[in-house]
């Protein structure tokens, strides 16, 4: 209805207007020539290869020689293609159909399953390789050498996990793993990193499941964590003959639900205070004993003078603190002493 | 071109059929699949069966055109996860259960003779599923379900599911509980729970922190009496002398106040007594 309609009208403009700006164009590169190539092609039943093969460079004299003399055709007058240049143009497709699915290079680390009509016939390592054309023989190929990274889930977003001590956690890991076994890989295994995923998680979550909260939170398990969940991983993998080793399981986001973000946000603000107050306590101590000590040195420097020459040491103190006493503040001389005070460098009356 | 297709039509003709029976008598077989040839339905033979000891009968077979049908059916193996299934458990939760399910398909003629295909092999499995989770499930903690193995169930209820899928040719090699998470009251409770567990912590720790700079407090002084002990001690009259001049400099001599105190020096103090001429 109007909806349709809608719908359709810039799809029919994208048509008309994606269309003009390509059409001069080819207009001018191949001239006349490309609406009998389209009728042979269609002739020859190959309508669906024809923009692959305006596409596809060929270095190969047989086709540049069949460019060459569609060019000159067109020279002729254009009358359309003759039967025997249906055939040229079909060879070509045909033969560059054969070379690029029968001539194979592999890279280091790569291997590669020959699968003849269907069965296995042998398998392949690095270097050049000669195939029968598609669909006789086909490759399955893969490179062995590189760690898949596989992250679970495979989406952001939070993933709850359950804890022993029946809280939730937010758990976010990543499984690196590598084909080991090409054949059983392919053969055992054909939902590969899809069923690789669904046992990771599930193998993680059980190992979340083991442990309380904390453990899995404040990070002091999560080492053992990551190991357990791989290894039992391995063995099952083993178990299924899949050809697939686990090389590790990283945690790689470990985090409290969201709705508790503020709770949490409180026990951060006070483990960060107790750090502040912590670290300001440890100055405090370092500086109280500092005092301590450099007033015990200065005891001890003093104390020093004062063993070998006790009067005068103690005359000459007392006269050195009053003096820079006096000097640092207004003095007034006047009043009188309240009592006839014993000389200030004598010992008390009790020693 | 069109007078040629004319003078060949008969040609063509046979041509066409002649494909359409080489086509229809020749099945490709991959290596990851079983093939049931069926004679107008009746099951006739299986290609590339699956065999433990990995004997590959795929490639190309083949069977008589048009009244030989071939079912291709998955050899290695399958898994599926059956999502969010309420189980209640054995302390009262309600619990959404995913159930992640691994099997092969071992006799293919069985399977089928009952299903047709394999299409309806996951559904067939997923509907036999939630009675034998309340069963094995049921008796059991909240946490318990959610452990490694959860707490036995998990075997078990392979071997259930086994049981059920043998009838249709199909082995579970494997059957683990994925997610399980409670339900929406059960999360709300949960999320209370942990909300006053750890708005608990928080205090606790600040707690911990006021007792500690308590024990820094009381550790401060010992030490420090120590130290001062080690020296003063050895003349305590001494110290005592030290000790009151340093006190004077501190209070007296402070190069930052505002207002420094006026000393008054009596005439006849003992500090003048020398400028008395005494």
């Amino acid at each position: 209805m109007d909806a349709n309609d809608h719908n359709r009208r810039p799809e029919a403009l994208r048509m008309t207007t994606g269309k003009s700006p390509w059409d001069p164009g080819d207009a001018e590169k191949t001239g006349e020539d490309i609406p009998p190539v389209d009728a042979a092609v269609q002739a020859s039943g190959l309508e669906p290869r024809n923009p692959w093969l305006n596409q596809e460079p060929d270095p190969r004299p047989r086709r540049s020689a069949n460019i060459d003399d569609i060019f000159r055709q067109r020279g002729g007058g254009g009358a359309g293609l003759r039967p025997r240049w249906i055939g040229v143009i079909v060879g070509a497709i045909l033969a560059a159909w054969v070379a690029a699915s029968s001539v194979h290079v592999l890279e280091r680390n790569e291997k590669a399953l020959v699968m003849t009509m269907g069965r296995n016939t042998a398998v392949i390592g690095a270097g050049l390789h000669f195939t029968l054309p598609w669909p006789l023989q086909t490759l399955i190929r893969r490179d062995l050498g590189s760690d898949v990274l596989t992250q679970v889930p495979e989406k952001d977003g939070e993933t709850l996990m359950p804890t022993r001590d029946g809280e939730l956690i937010d758990v976010g890991f990543q499984v690196r793993w590598q084909v080991t076994d090409l054949k059983a890989f392919a053969f055992n295994l054909p939902e590969g990193e899809a069923a690789i995923r669904r046992l990771a998680d599930a193998q993680v979550r059980a190992a979340v499941a083991e442990q309380p909260f904390a453990a899995t939170f404040d990070g002091d398990q999560r080492g053992q964590l990551q190991l357990k969940a791989a290894q039992r991983m391995q063995k099952v993998l083993d178990s299924w003959h899949s050809g697939v080793k686990v090389n590790s399981i990283e945690l790689v986001r470990v985090a409290p639900p969201a709705k508790l973000a503020d709770a949490f946000q409180k026990i951060t603000k006070a483990r960060e205070e107790a750090r502040r107050q912590h670290d300001n306590d440890e100055a405090w101590r370092q500086q109280e004993l500092g005092n301590a000590r450099s007033e015990a040195a200065e005891f001890e420097e003093v104390y020093a003078q004062y063993k070998i020459a006790p009067a005068v040491t103690r005359t000459r103190v007392y006269y050195e603190t009053i003096e820079r006493i006096l000097r640092a503040n207004p003095v007034t001389i006047g009043g009188t002493a309240p009592v006839n005070a014993p000389p200030p460098t004598s010992k008390p009356a009790g020693q | 071109m069109s007078a040629v297709i004319q003078a060949n039509r008969a040609l063509l003709f046979f041509l066409t059929l002649a494909v359409l029976v080489a086509l229809s008598s020749v099945v490709v077989v991959q290596e990851n699949e079983q093939v049931v040839i069926e004679r107008l339905g009746q099951p006739v033979r299986v290609v590339n069966r699956f065999s433990p000891d990995g004997a590959s009968g795929a490639g190309v077979v083949l069977k008589l055109p048009f009244i030989e049908q071939a079912v291709h059916l998955n050899r290695g193996l399958k898994g599926y996860s059956a999502g969010a299934q309420k189980v209640r458990s054995a302390d009262g939760q309600d619990l959404l259960v995913d159930t992640d399910v691994t099997y092969r398909i071992i006799d293919p003629v069985r399977l089928v003779g009952r299903l047709g295909s394999a299409d309806k092999l996951d559904r067939e499995l997923a509907q036999a599923l939630p009675a034998m989770l309340g069963a094995r499930l049921g008796p059991l903690s909240a946490a318990a379900i959610a452990l490694p193995g959860n707490g036995g169930a998990a075997q078990l209820l392979r071997g259930d599911l086994d049981t059920r899928a043998r009838d249709l040719g199909v082995q579970v090699i494997d059957l683990r509980i994925g997610r399980v998470m409670p339900g929406e009251a059960a999360l709300q409770m949960t999320y209370e729970i942990m909300q006053a567990r750890h708005l608990r912590e928080a205090d606790e720790i600040a707690a911990r922190q006021i007792a500690s700079a308590r024990r820094t407090r009381a550790e401060v002084a010992a030490e420090a009496a120590a130290i001062m002990q080690d020296s003063a001690g050895k003349d305590p009259e001494f110290y005592d002398f030290f000790r009151a001049l340093r006190s004077y400099t501190y209070v007296f001599e402070n190069p930052d106040a505002k207002n420094p105190p006026t000393i008054v020096i009596p005439p006849n103090s003992s500090y003048l007594r020398h400028f008395n001429g005494q």
